[in-house]
């Protein structure tokens, strides 16, 4: 009996051990999953990066969401983060440029918030490398919300409110910039659009219409005119499910032929310093892009058929023009000619239906995301 | 009884850990470093023209390519990777790739197999996740599958402005095999000795290649090349001679 009872207890412990060793070997390889905080579908990929310093944490996502929506964060206490970034527009606000708290109008347009988790550089032009990089950018901007982060800090340091939920999220009262940011981008990260109809169909659970499967089509094949390949060029830079850039380095930034080389804004050049970089921007993910108008990092295009009619026939050649849009056409094209995708009505038709595909009812009306101090 | 406990209990844990187990075969791990040249010289994105053997004046942008289902060799012994999957991308800060393989049996190898690309069996299955990730722009959509090898730049021809230069290879019938010999100072030196715990294979991936033999690319003819028959002379260029083990360095 002794010896059954010596037999058990070894045994539990050594199992346990063993369980123990193999999953901290694994450990290593795979991102841990903080379900259901984070809840995505499988397709989108575990391509992130958490910071470790910052894993994800409840009250930490509650803390930022009241700091996404809190107007103290503003130099007059009027404006919030969520001034710009309004739910209901996917975390855009229409306009085609914001206006800060001194009534000055910015130049770039509201970027939409949404699937940030897969994002690696931030802004336009990539100028911010995490998100909690990021989020203090715009509190502290002069044109936007104007507050220096030492007011901020005394100003929420001064309610009721902040700092005992700074304690249970960080574990002290003391409010630092460091933890303003991490909480915003906890809550950032948790903006995951996942169930619009788009996803419905890549879950199985819903049919696409036979314009929507066309649309589908197009939009991710690259025209190969030599062997009849239709194709509407616009998953070489929205890729995949995520429909969003390439994660490496700065791939993800392109020219889109938006100007010609004499007006062209400087973009990625501001960061890299670099001529070949002259031109290019993020290209955004296209989730809930039909919420999101006016369009492009200057808000030009009013609808997403002028977006269309520009890759379709009025690109503007310059020097960093990314060669994906140069050399795609689905007629044969010849050095010197414009650029033109030579789509057909029916083609661009069916495009604009998967873009509506891609808007996710269930994320702009989802209580978590919404205003916290509305209730 | 105690033996036997012992023994069911080791047992245990070989079967619940079998693959951290340093009794079996003693492990180590190998490095792998690639460096990316054009013309023999370190490649220059963006900014520096070069010259293919056609004569054609072209800079790249981007370069960057899958080596899978990676396999070591040795007379009586084989070491597959699992889950081999790996993009090997010239990044914009460095002109060098690597990755390490950790637990590898040390054995007397001569040779390293790899597919380049993604075999066919992966290929349309859309794994989303590491390297594989679509994220990484080398997926084409669902029927497609992956860009094997994705090379992107610009051509300057001598007669009209510049145009894109679009290699983009892939389809299943393009996935090839390559076989490089573990070359040492000492040949046929074994990729590990007793005292080693660590090798470091070095690579030269030598882009001027995938133009020159023995297929020689125009790219006035071929500045975008996507599937179809010339990418098979693309293919036929890559895996001859593109890849070079030049050091295997023992510690």
């Amino acid at each position: 009996m002794q010896t059954k009872i010596y037999f058990i207890t070894l045994l539990t412990s050594l199992v346990g051990i063993s369980f123990y060793q193999c999953s901290s070997s694994d450990s290593e390889k795979e991102t841990p999953n903080p379900k259901p905080l984070l809840d995505y579908p499988e397709y989108f990929g575990n391509s992130f990066l958490i910071p470790e310093d910052n894993p994800t944490d409840l009250s930490r996502v509650e803390l930022g969401r009241m700091l996404f929506y809190e107007k103290k964060l503003s130099g007059d206490n009027s404006m919030s983060c969520a001034s710009c970034h309004q739910q209901k527009q996917a975390f855009t606000d229409g306009k085609q440029f914001s206006t800060g708290i001194d009534g000055i109008k910015g130049s770039k347009n509201a970027m939409s918030i949404v699937n940030l988790l897969w994002q690696r550089k931030f802004f336009w032009n990539g100028r911010a490398n995490s998100l909690e990089e990021q989020a203090l950018i715009p509190i502290q901007d002069p044109i936007e919300m104007h507050q220096s982060l030492e007011g901020a800090i005394n100003k929420l340091q001064g309610t009721e409110l902040y700092p005992a939920k700074f304690k249970e999220a960080f574990g002290s009262e003391t409010i630092t910039a460091e933890n303003i940011a991490k909480a915003l981008a906890q809550f950032e990260r948790t903006l995951i659009s996942h169930n619009s109809k788009y996803d419905q169909y890549l879950k199985g659970t819903y049919k696409p219409t036979e314009e929507e499967l066309l649309g589908i089509n197009l939009f991710f094949t690259h025209p190969i005119p030599e062997i009849g390949l239709r194709g509407g060029n616009c998953g070489d830079c929205h890729l995949g499910a995520l429909t969003s850039g390439d994660i490496n380095d700065f791939q993800g930034f392109h020219n889109n032929g938006l100007d010609g080389e004499t007006d062209l804004a400087p973009g990625l050049m501001t960061v890299t310093q670099q001529t070949y970089d002259r031109g290019k921007f993020k290209a955004p993910s296209l989730r809930n892009i039909a919420l999101t108008a006016p369009y492009m990092h200057d808000g030009r295009f009013q609808s997403l058929e002028d977006v269309l009619e520009h890759y379709d026939e009025h690109i503007i050649k310059s020097e960093t023009l990314d060669p994906l849009i140069l050399e795609a056409s689905n007629e044969p094209i010849h050095p010197g000619e414009p650029v033109k995708l030579f789509l057909t009505e029916k083609e661009k038709k069916a495009i604009l239906a998967f873009l509506q595909m891609l808007t996710d009812h269930e994320f702009i009306n989802d209580e978590r995301f919404s205003n916290p101090f509305t209730k | 009884m105690k033996a036997f406990i012992s023994l069911l209990l080791i047992s245990l844990l070989i079967v619940s850990c079998g693959k951290d187990d340093p009794q079996v075969t003693p492990k180590g791990e190998v490095k792998f470093i690639f460096d990316f040249l054009m013309n023999g010289e370190p490649l220059e994105l963006n900014t520096k023209n070069y010259t293919n053997a056609n004569g054609d004046i072209f800079q790249v942008n981007e370069f960057k390519f899958y080596l899978s289902n990676l396999k070591l060799k040795a007379n009586e012994a084989l070491f597959e990777e699992a889950e081999s999957y790996h993009l090997i991308n010239r990044g914009a800060d460095s002109n060098q790739f690597s990755f390490t393989v950790k637990n590898v049996p040390k054995e007397n190898y001569t040779h390293l197999e790899f597919g380049i690309g993604v075999d066919p069996t992966k290929n349309h299955s859309l794994d989303n996740t590491g390297d594989l990730d679509p994220s990484n722009n080398m997926a084409w959509d669902w029927n497609t599958g992956y860009k094997f090898v994705l090379l992107e730049g610009k051509f300057f021809p001598p007669d009209s402005e510049a145009r894109g230069l679009i290699y983009h290879i892939g389809t299943d019938e393009n996935y090839k095999e390559v076989t490089l010999a573990l070359q040492h100072s000492s040949q046929n030196a074994p990729l590990f000795s007793e005292a080693s715990t660590s090798a470091t294979v070095r690579i030269e991936v030598e882009l001027s290649q995938m133009f020159e033999a023995p297929n020689v690319m125009n790219f006035a003819d071929n500045n975008v090349v996507m599937m179809g028959e010339v990418s098979q002379k693309v293919v036929e260029n890559y895996t001859q001679g593109m890849l070079k083990v030049v050091s295997v360095e023992v510690r």
